[in-house]
């Protein structure tokens, strides 16, 4: 069963208007960040969610756990819409829903040492006594490979590495137990090496924890570790849905196949380079018809005037793209 | 023809309680229109490595060594003299471009300034065509010379500072992740225009990246640093089909590959070592699963075999105090 499921998910930024774009009754102009999102995680499955800046993959995220209002659409959680509960029923659910930043120095207060800060999440969801708490918080340190943990407890955040810190942050997101975690490019700042060493860490949490995952991520290779699913987005839509490997060996919509080609090869193999011209535009003014028909060299009149939905091409694997219709 | 050349430069910080060796004993050269890939991860010097060569590391950091550029030592040089060199002889293009373009001034007039600054011989109408034609080349249409910075997207400006840089053909480029804050595909755009650009003016290029995937599509040579030392040194494709430093070794196998059946993850476990305290002995000792008695001893000299320069003990040809 869907553990989480957006449906038809829209988020609208308004434009700043100047004086005179008043005065002149200029019409609102909005940056589509997110214009019509639909997918769902099974419980203790993992989607990755890839584009590149400006596809609006961490607005949906930040849309799903409500830090954002959504300006249309639904979210369902386990079973239950939630797209409308008040602030203090957000706050309650947000002890089963639990997002990871990029930066951990910028999730992390400075002057509160980080066993206080992964024991905060815990007080404030009541749960446990004092010592229980610390308890608790030495032994999600131990699992997250942070020892001494006694040691790691009383540390601030600038005494820790950056890899030490996004696994305080991991720990801080666990020990509440969470359904869903929301991994927004939580390994994107690291240097390889540390990378792959925390990687490994959400594979074994995940299995261990048996945790639902929305992975955010620009980068497509990253995935493959941790993801079952991975959904393609670009200028606010999904174009193309499927299995990993389906879309790595098989992607069909021509701006996926551009995402894969562009990817530096660590390999003396030359690769075949298919890159489109120009850069993403801007969400203000999305192109007609397909988001993508301006960069696209296979585009056709259809292209250019109607919008392709999400269509089943093959056994779980979706596309948008009027290529396969 | 040797364009640049580093004999054991050692680049030392002084901060209010320490002193941290950045780059400690590093010796290269570049060919006239080679590229170089310097690779490593964060703090491992290759940045300071780029600034030094531009003599751009702040007030108070020592320099040791010599930085030969077409055969004049720059250390030897006035601040004005080496103003004179900068951007004529030897250019740098940054991650931000944002930080590198002056907001408030026009595209032309950065490109006016540097340009007159070096060839005070042109008008100022011979200096705006040469900025037009260098625009072009970067595929940027000249009459955007007008416009500021801003009105540049993030691929765009990168396209820019290539502009700039190349402007008056340099005869070393140093590009200090280039692509990093690009998105995959604008990289892509902006690795291809750097090769080509490279290629027609035989610039040399030390590009400076935590990448091995973009070293392996521009690179001639690549560069491996550690902690501060270049660990290894080879043509690519030794460095790809036989490394030798067991850093090397490890970095390429950390790198997430497109085999779709292979899922295991590979590290590196520990992290690199500060470097106002390093290890005795090699610096990379502690990480090192082949490491040996002399390892935490004695820091290995530069062994070379076969064409590959490197610094571990495993390649020392007597070995004693092997464990």
């Amino acid at each position: 069963m869907a553990l989480i499921e957006v449906q038809n998910l829209k988020k609208y930024f308004p434009v700043k208007q100047g004086p005179i774009d008043v005065l002149l009754r200029k019409p609102r102009k909005f940056v589509k960040a997110v214009d019509g999102v639909n997918f769902q995680i099974d419980e203790g499955k993992s989607l990755g969610l890839v584009g590149e800046s400006g596809s609006g993959k961490t607005t949906t995220g930040r849309v799903i756990l409500r830090l954002e209002e959504p300006t249309d659409g639904k979210i369902i959680f386990d079973g239950r819409d939630i797209t409308k509960l008040s602030k203090e029923e957000m706050r309650k659910l947000r002890k089963e829903m639990q997002i990871i930043f990029q930066d951990p120095m910028a999730s992390l207060n400075p002057y509160m040492r980080v066993g206080k800060a992964i024991e905060h999440a815990l007080k404030i969801h009541g749960i446990g006594d004092r010592s229980s708490r610390k308890e608790m918080v030495f032994e999600m340190l131990r699992r997250v490979n942070l020892e001494p943990a006694e040691d790691i407890y009383r540390r601030y955040p600038r005494e820790l590495s950056g890899g030490q810190r996004q696994r305080v942050v991991i720990a801080r997101a666990l020990i509440l137990k969470p359904r869903l975690v929301i991994a927004d490019e939580a390994v994107a700042m690291l240097d390889v090496s540390v990378r792959s060493q925390l990687l490994r860490l959400l594979q074994d949490l995940r299995k261990e924890f048996n945790l639902t995952m929305l992975f955010i991520t620009h980068d497509l290779a990253t995935t493959k570790y941790v993801c079952d699913e991975i959904a393609v987005m670009y200028l606010g839509k999904i174009v193309e849905v499927g299995d990993f490997e389906d879309i790595y060996l098989n992607p069909k919509h021509p701006y996926t196949q551009a995402l894969i080609s562009a990817v530096p090869e660590p390999s003396l193999k030359k690769k075949k380079k298919f890159i489109p011209e120009g850069e993403t535009p801007n969400p203000i003014d999305v192109p007609s018809g397909c988001r993508f028909h301006p960069r696209c060299p296979y585009r056709m009149d259809i292209c250019m005037k109607e919008e392709p939905q999400l269509k089943v091409v093959e056994e779980n694997h979706k596309v948008a793209c009027h290529l396969y219709n | 023809m040797k364009v640049l050349e580093l004999e054991n430069v050692s680049v030392r910080y002084k901060t209010e309680e320490k002193t941290v060796n950045a780059v400690e004993n590093v010796s290269f050269h570049l060919e006239k229109g080679e590229t170089l890939g310097l690779v490593g991860e964060s703090g491992c010097g290759k940045s300071t490595l780029g600034f030094s060569i531009m003599r751009l590391l702040p007030k108070g950091t020592k320099i040791d060594g010599s930085i030969k550029i077409e055969g004049t030592d720059i250390s030897s040089l006035s601040d004005e003299e080496m103003r004179q060199i900068r951007g004529s002889k030897v250019a740098m293009i940054f991650q931000d471009p944002m930080t590198s373009l002056n907001p408030i001034l026009r595209i032309e007039d950065h490109f006016v300034e540097m340009i007159l600054t070096h060839r005070p011989e042109l008008s100022k109408e011979d200096a705006r065509e040469l900025a037009a034609k260098a625009l072009e080349d970067v595929g940027i249409n000249r009459n955007r010379l007008r416009d500021y910075p801003f009105q540049f997207s993030g691929g765009m400006r990168q396209r820019v500072m290539i502009a700039l840089s190349i402007v008056l053909n340099p005869a070393v480029l140093i590009a200090d992740e280039p692509t990093t804050s690009l998105d995959v595909i604008v990289q892509a755009q902006i690795m291809e225009l750097l090769e080509k650009l490279t290629k027609e003016h035989k610039t040399a290029m030390i590009l400076i990246t935590h990448d091995m995937g973009l070293v392996a599509e521009a690179a001639d040579r690549i560069g491996v640093m550690y902690a501060g030392h270049l660990v290894e040194l080879a043509s690519k494709e030794r460095i790809f089909t036989n490394p030798l430093h067991p850093y090397t070794v490890g970095l390429l196998r950390s790198i997430p590959n497109t085999d779709v059946n292979d899922k295991e993850l590979r590290y590196i476990p520990g992290s690199p070592p500060d470097l106002s305290n390093p290890p005795e002995g090699c610096r990379f000792a502690p990480r090192c699963e082949k490491a040996m008695k002399i390892c935490w001893e004695k820091e290995p000299p530069e062994f070379e075999i076969d064409g590959t320069r490197v610094k571990c003990w495993l390649y020392g040809g007597d070995q004693n105090g092997t464990d």
